[in-house]
């Protein structure tokens, strides 16, 4: 029972015992428990994702006020639970059209390299009380680095299809994707300020209290940028469904735009799990010290109420423009990304290192509540100034139409 | 630390195969019958027209060097973050001050129109 | 032959390879793919030399940032997918006497120089020291400040550049 307690951490030690008592050197053995540790967690994506789609299918289609997939067919089971695999097999059966004058070699590694950044994430976040795969002291960085090789991936796609509204469709894709990523990383920027490491691990036992209850500006600026950053809904232009033909992977089928597909929905779940750990407090919950499995329990719970707040997302907004999206970036996100870091910088230096937590935890909110009143009224000010100037420019226009 | 990057490397490798074996399996079970109709670009369903290049537009590329830019920045503050907590109230100054020229260099992209999608 | 060893000539030889390969390529686009490859290739030798900080920096900036600006500045340029551009001009042999110059001058130069050995192992706070040096009056506080300055003048720069028509 007690190995159970601690399953996970436990089961690394023992391979390792047993494949020693084989008769193995001790360095085959650490490489193969890492090996089989590292499918176990490039598993966990995997098979999570084959239960997302379904859940994202119901639940947009309950928020649209239709039922979605059921099980009106033979196949997909009950409450259509199997369409996942059917879909799946679908793909996998597809013929693969390369069009003619495509560049095979950038056409055909573009869904490679996507899937694998979107596994290779996993490698540093925390399941559980250390139970890591590897935890690297430059964790967060780490992840916000290997989106750099999604964007080139995406770029291989649209360059590779040879079809000008791939291309364009990549381009945009890509110019949205690069600027979001500096309010992502100057909202990393805080929390690894508040937490003082990169460590994921490491952020996760720093947090006495969710983040999200001491840096609320700071969660929402990294929610809305993330969301922005594997292009979900509101920001869903990129892959807009119904409109552009799919964007960048338009001449893709078959299994290669399952990749594609397979990678979104990797990328959603791997940004909730990321929330999760750095503003909801990743593994930690109650009873977490004693039977250390829990933790994977609550940061399952903790990433599913963020995915399914993206999919309320999805299934409400629309969809907004490409000029939209980067004044939203540029002229509101970036500006207010910079102030935070001097506020939260300014306000954790004013309180005394050695004070009490929740005199820390109560200036931080206080100042952040500000920060976003302050954000709030300067926007007001700009909305009434810009529709005074529009009144005036009416009002001129009416003067010159009427007739003198 | 180089410990952990084996795992990274092992990781890695996992990953590559994961990525690839999707992809074997639909190459030993899809049919393959070419046809140049098939094979055209696509188009929404008329004949493609023109070379496949798009009009020059400057607006992707300050795009790009804005992000640039302010990723360089958010790449010096990153260890003063880290070293954050074992700063005093100087360090925070000076780091303000870094970020307010970012800030004027924002504010000035933006007065220009240099930020708009034309 | 340990396993640094075999690691750094793999990586070494990406990185050279991938190098050689951007400037012998026709296609451009393959050409930046290539650069691309090399700059992972980099990024293995800092793992290798324990500085897995400036690893992530040199993916973030490098590949995130340089990359994707040599790959939009490809895109938008005309015909691009049937380069007619002959490989070499009429003068390669002088450049090829410049750069076996350039490489006899490089290697004596490496081969015969007393290298310092290095200096001990890497502290394992050197994140944290760097931070603490960037902001020290008696530290690297000025090249700092001026960083911001030049980010600046960059910016205001390339907009001036690119807004006139």
């Amino acid at each position: 029972m007690e190995f159970f307690n601690d399953f996970i951490a436990n089961v690394g030690p023992w391979l390792q015992g047993l494949l020693e008592g084989i008769g193995l050197p001790e360095v085959w053995a650490r490489v193969i428990v890492m090996g089989v540790g590292g499918i176990g967690l490039a598993l966990i994506p995997l098979v999570a994702v084959i239960f997302l789609i379904w859940a994202a299918r119901k639940l947009i289609a309950r928020m649209q006020d239709r039922i979605g997939p059921n099980n009106s067919g033979p196949y997909p089971g009950p409450y259509a639970l199997f369409q996942t695999f059917a879909d799946a097999i679908k793909m996998l059966t597809k013929e693969d059209v390369i069009p003619t004058a495509a560049d095979r070699w950038v056409f055909n590694i573009a869904p490679i390299v996507i899937l694998t950044v979107a596994v290779l994430i996993w490698a540093v976040i925390p399941v559980g009380k250390d139970m890591i795969g590897a935890d690297l002291n430059i964790g967060i960085f780490y992840v916000l680095s290997l989106g750099s090789g999604g964007m080139i991936a995406l770029m291989m796609a649209g360059w590779g299809s040879n079809n000008k509204y791939a291309l364009l469709g990549a381009l945009r894709a890509v110019a949205n994707m690069v600027s979001y990523e500096v309010p992502q990383i100057l909202s990393v920027l805080t929390v690894v300020m508040v937490a003082g490491s990169f460590s994921m691990q490491e952020i996760t036992k720093a947090q006495t209290v969710p983040f999200l209850f001491v840096i609320p500006v700071t969660a929402l600026l990294f929610f809305v940028s993330s969301l922005a950053e594997v292009g979900r809904q509101p920001y869903d232009l990129v892959e807009a469904d119904s409109e552009i033909v799919a964007g960048y992977f338009v001449e893709y089928s078959g299994m290669k735009f399952g990749q594609f597909y397979l990678s979104e929905f990797m990328n959603n779940f791997a940004i909730s799990v990321i929330t999760a750990t750095l503003f909801l407090g990743g593994w930690k919950g109650p009873f977490v010290d004693s039977v250390p499995i829990l933790g994977s329990l609550w940061l399952l719970l903790k990433s599913l109420l963020v995915f399914f707040v993206l999919l309320w997302l999805w299934g409400t907004m629309p969809r907004l423009r490409i000029d939209q999206m980067l004044n939203f970036n540029w002229k509101f996100l970036t500006p207010v990304a910079l102030v935070n870091v001097c506020v939260v910088a300014l306000v954790g230096k004013a309180v005394p290192p050695d004070a009490d937590v929740w005199l820390r935890v109560g200036a931080l909110l206080g100042a952040n509540v500000l920060l976003a009143l302050a954000v709030l009224v300067v926007l007001a000010a700009a909305g009434r100034l810009a529709r005074r100037r529009d009144e005036t420019r009416q009002a001129a226009q009416v003067e010159e139409a009427s007739p003198a | 630390m180089l410990d952990q990057f084996t795992f990274i490397g092992i990781f890695l490798i996992v990953a590559l195969i994961f990525g690839v074996a999707p992809l074997t399996i639909a190459f030993v079970l899809r049919p393959k019958k070419p046809n140049p109709r098939k094979a055209e670009t696509y188009e929404c369903g008329l004949q493609p027209h023109g070379e496949a290049w798009v009009q020059f537009k400057a607006q992707y590329y300050i795009f790009a060097l804005a992000f640039v830019v302010f990723d360089v920045e958010a790449v010096f503050l990153l260890p003063w973050a880290l070293a954050y907590n074992q700063l005093g109230l100087y360090a925070v100054v000076e780091a303000i001050i870094f970020i307010l020229i970012l800030l004027g260099a924002l504010v000035y992209v933006w007065r220009k129109n240099a930020l708009e999608w034309m | 032959m340990t396993l640094q060893q075999v690691l750094f000539i793999i990586f070494g030889a990406v990185t050279l390879g991938a190098a050689l390969m951007v400037v012998t390529r026709r296609n451009v686009f393959h050409a930046a793919l290539f650069l691309i490859l090399s700059f992972f290739g980099v990024a293995g030798l800092y793992v290798l030399l324990e500085a897995p900080f400036l690893a992530a920096v040199q993916l973030f900036i490098y590949v995130g940032g340089i990359a994707i600006l040599i790959l939009f500045a490809i895109m938008l340029t005309r015909d691009m997918m049937n380069p007619n551009v002959a490989g070499a001009n009429r003068q390669w042999w002088l450049a090829a006497l410049v750069a076996l110059a350039l490489c006899t001058v490089l290697g004596w130069t490496v081969l015969n120089h007393q290298w310092a050995a290095p200096a001990g192992d890497v502290p394992p706070e050197s994140i944290v020291n760097l931070g603490k040096a960037l902001v020290d009056p008696a530290g690297l506080v000025l090249p700092f400040e001026v960083t911001s300055i030049l980010l600046l003048v960059a910016l205001i720069g390339a907009v001036t550049i690119a807004r006139e028509r």
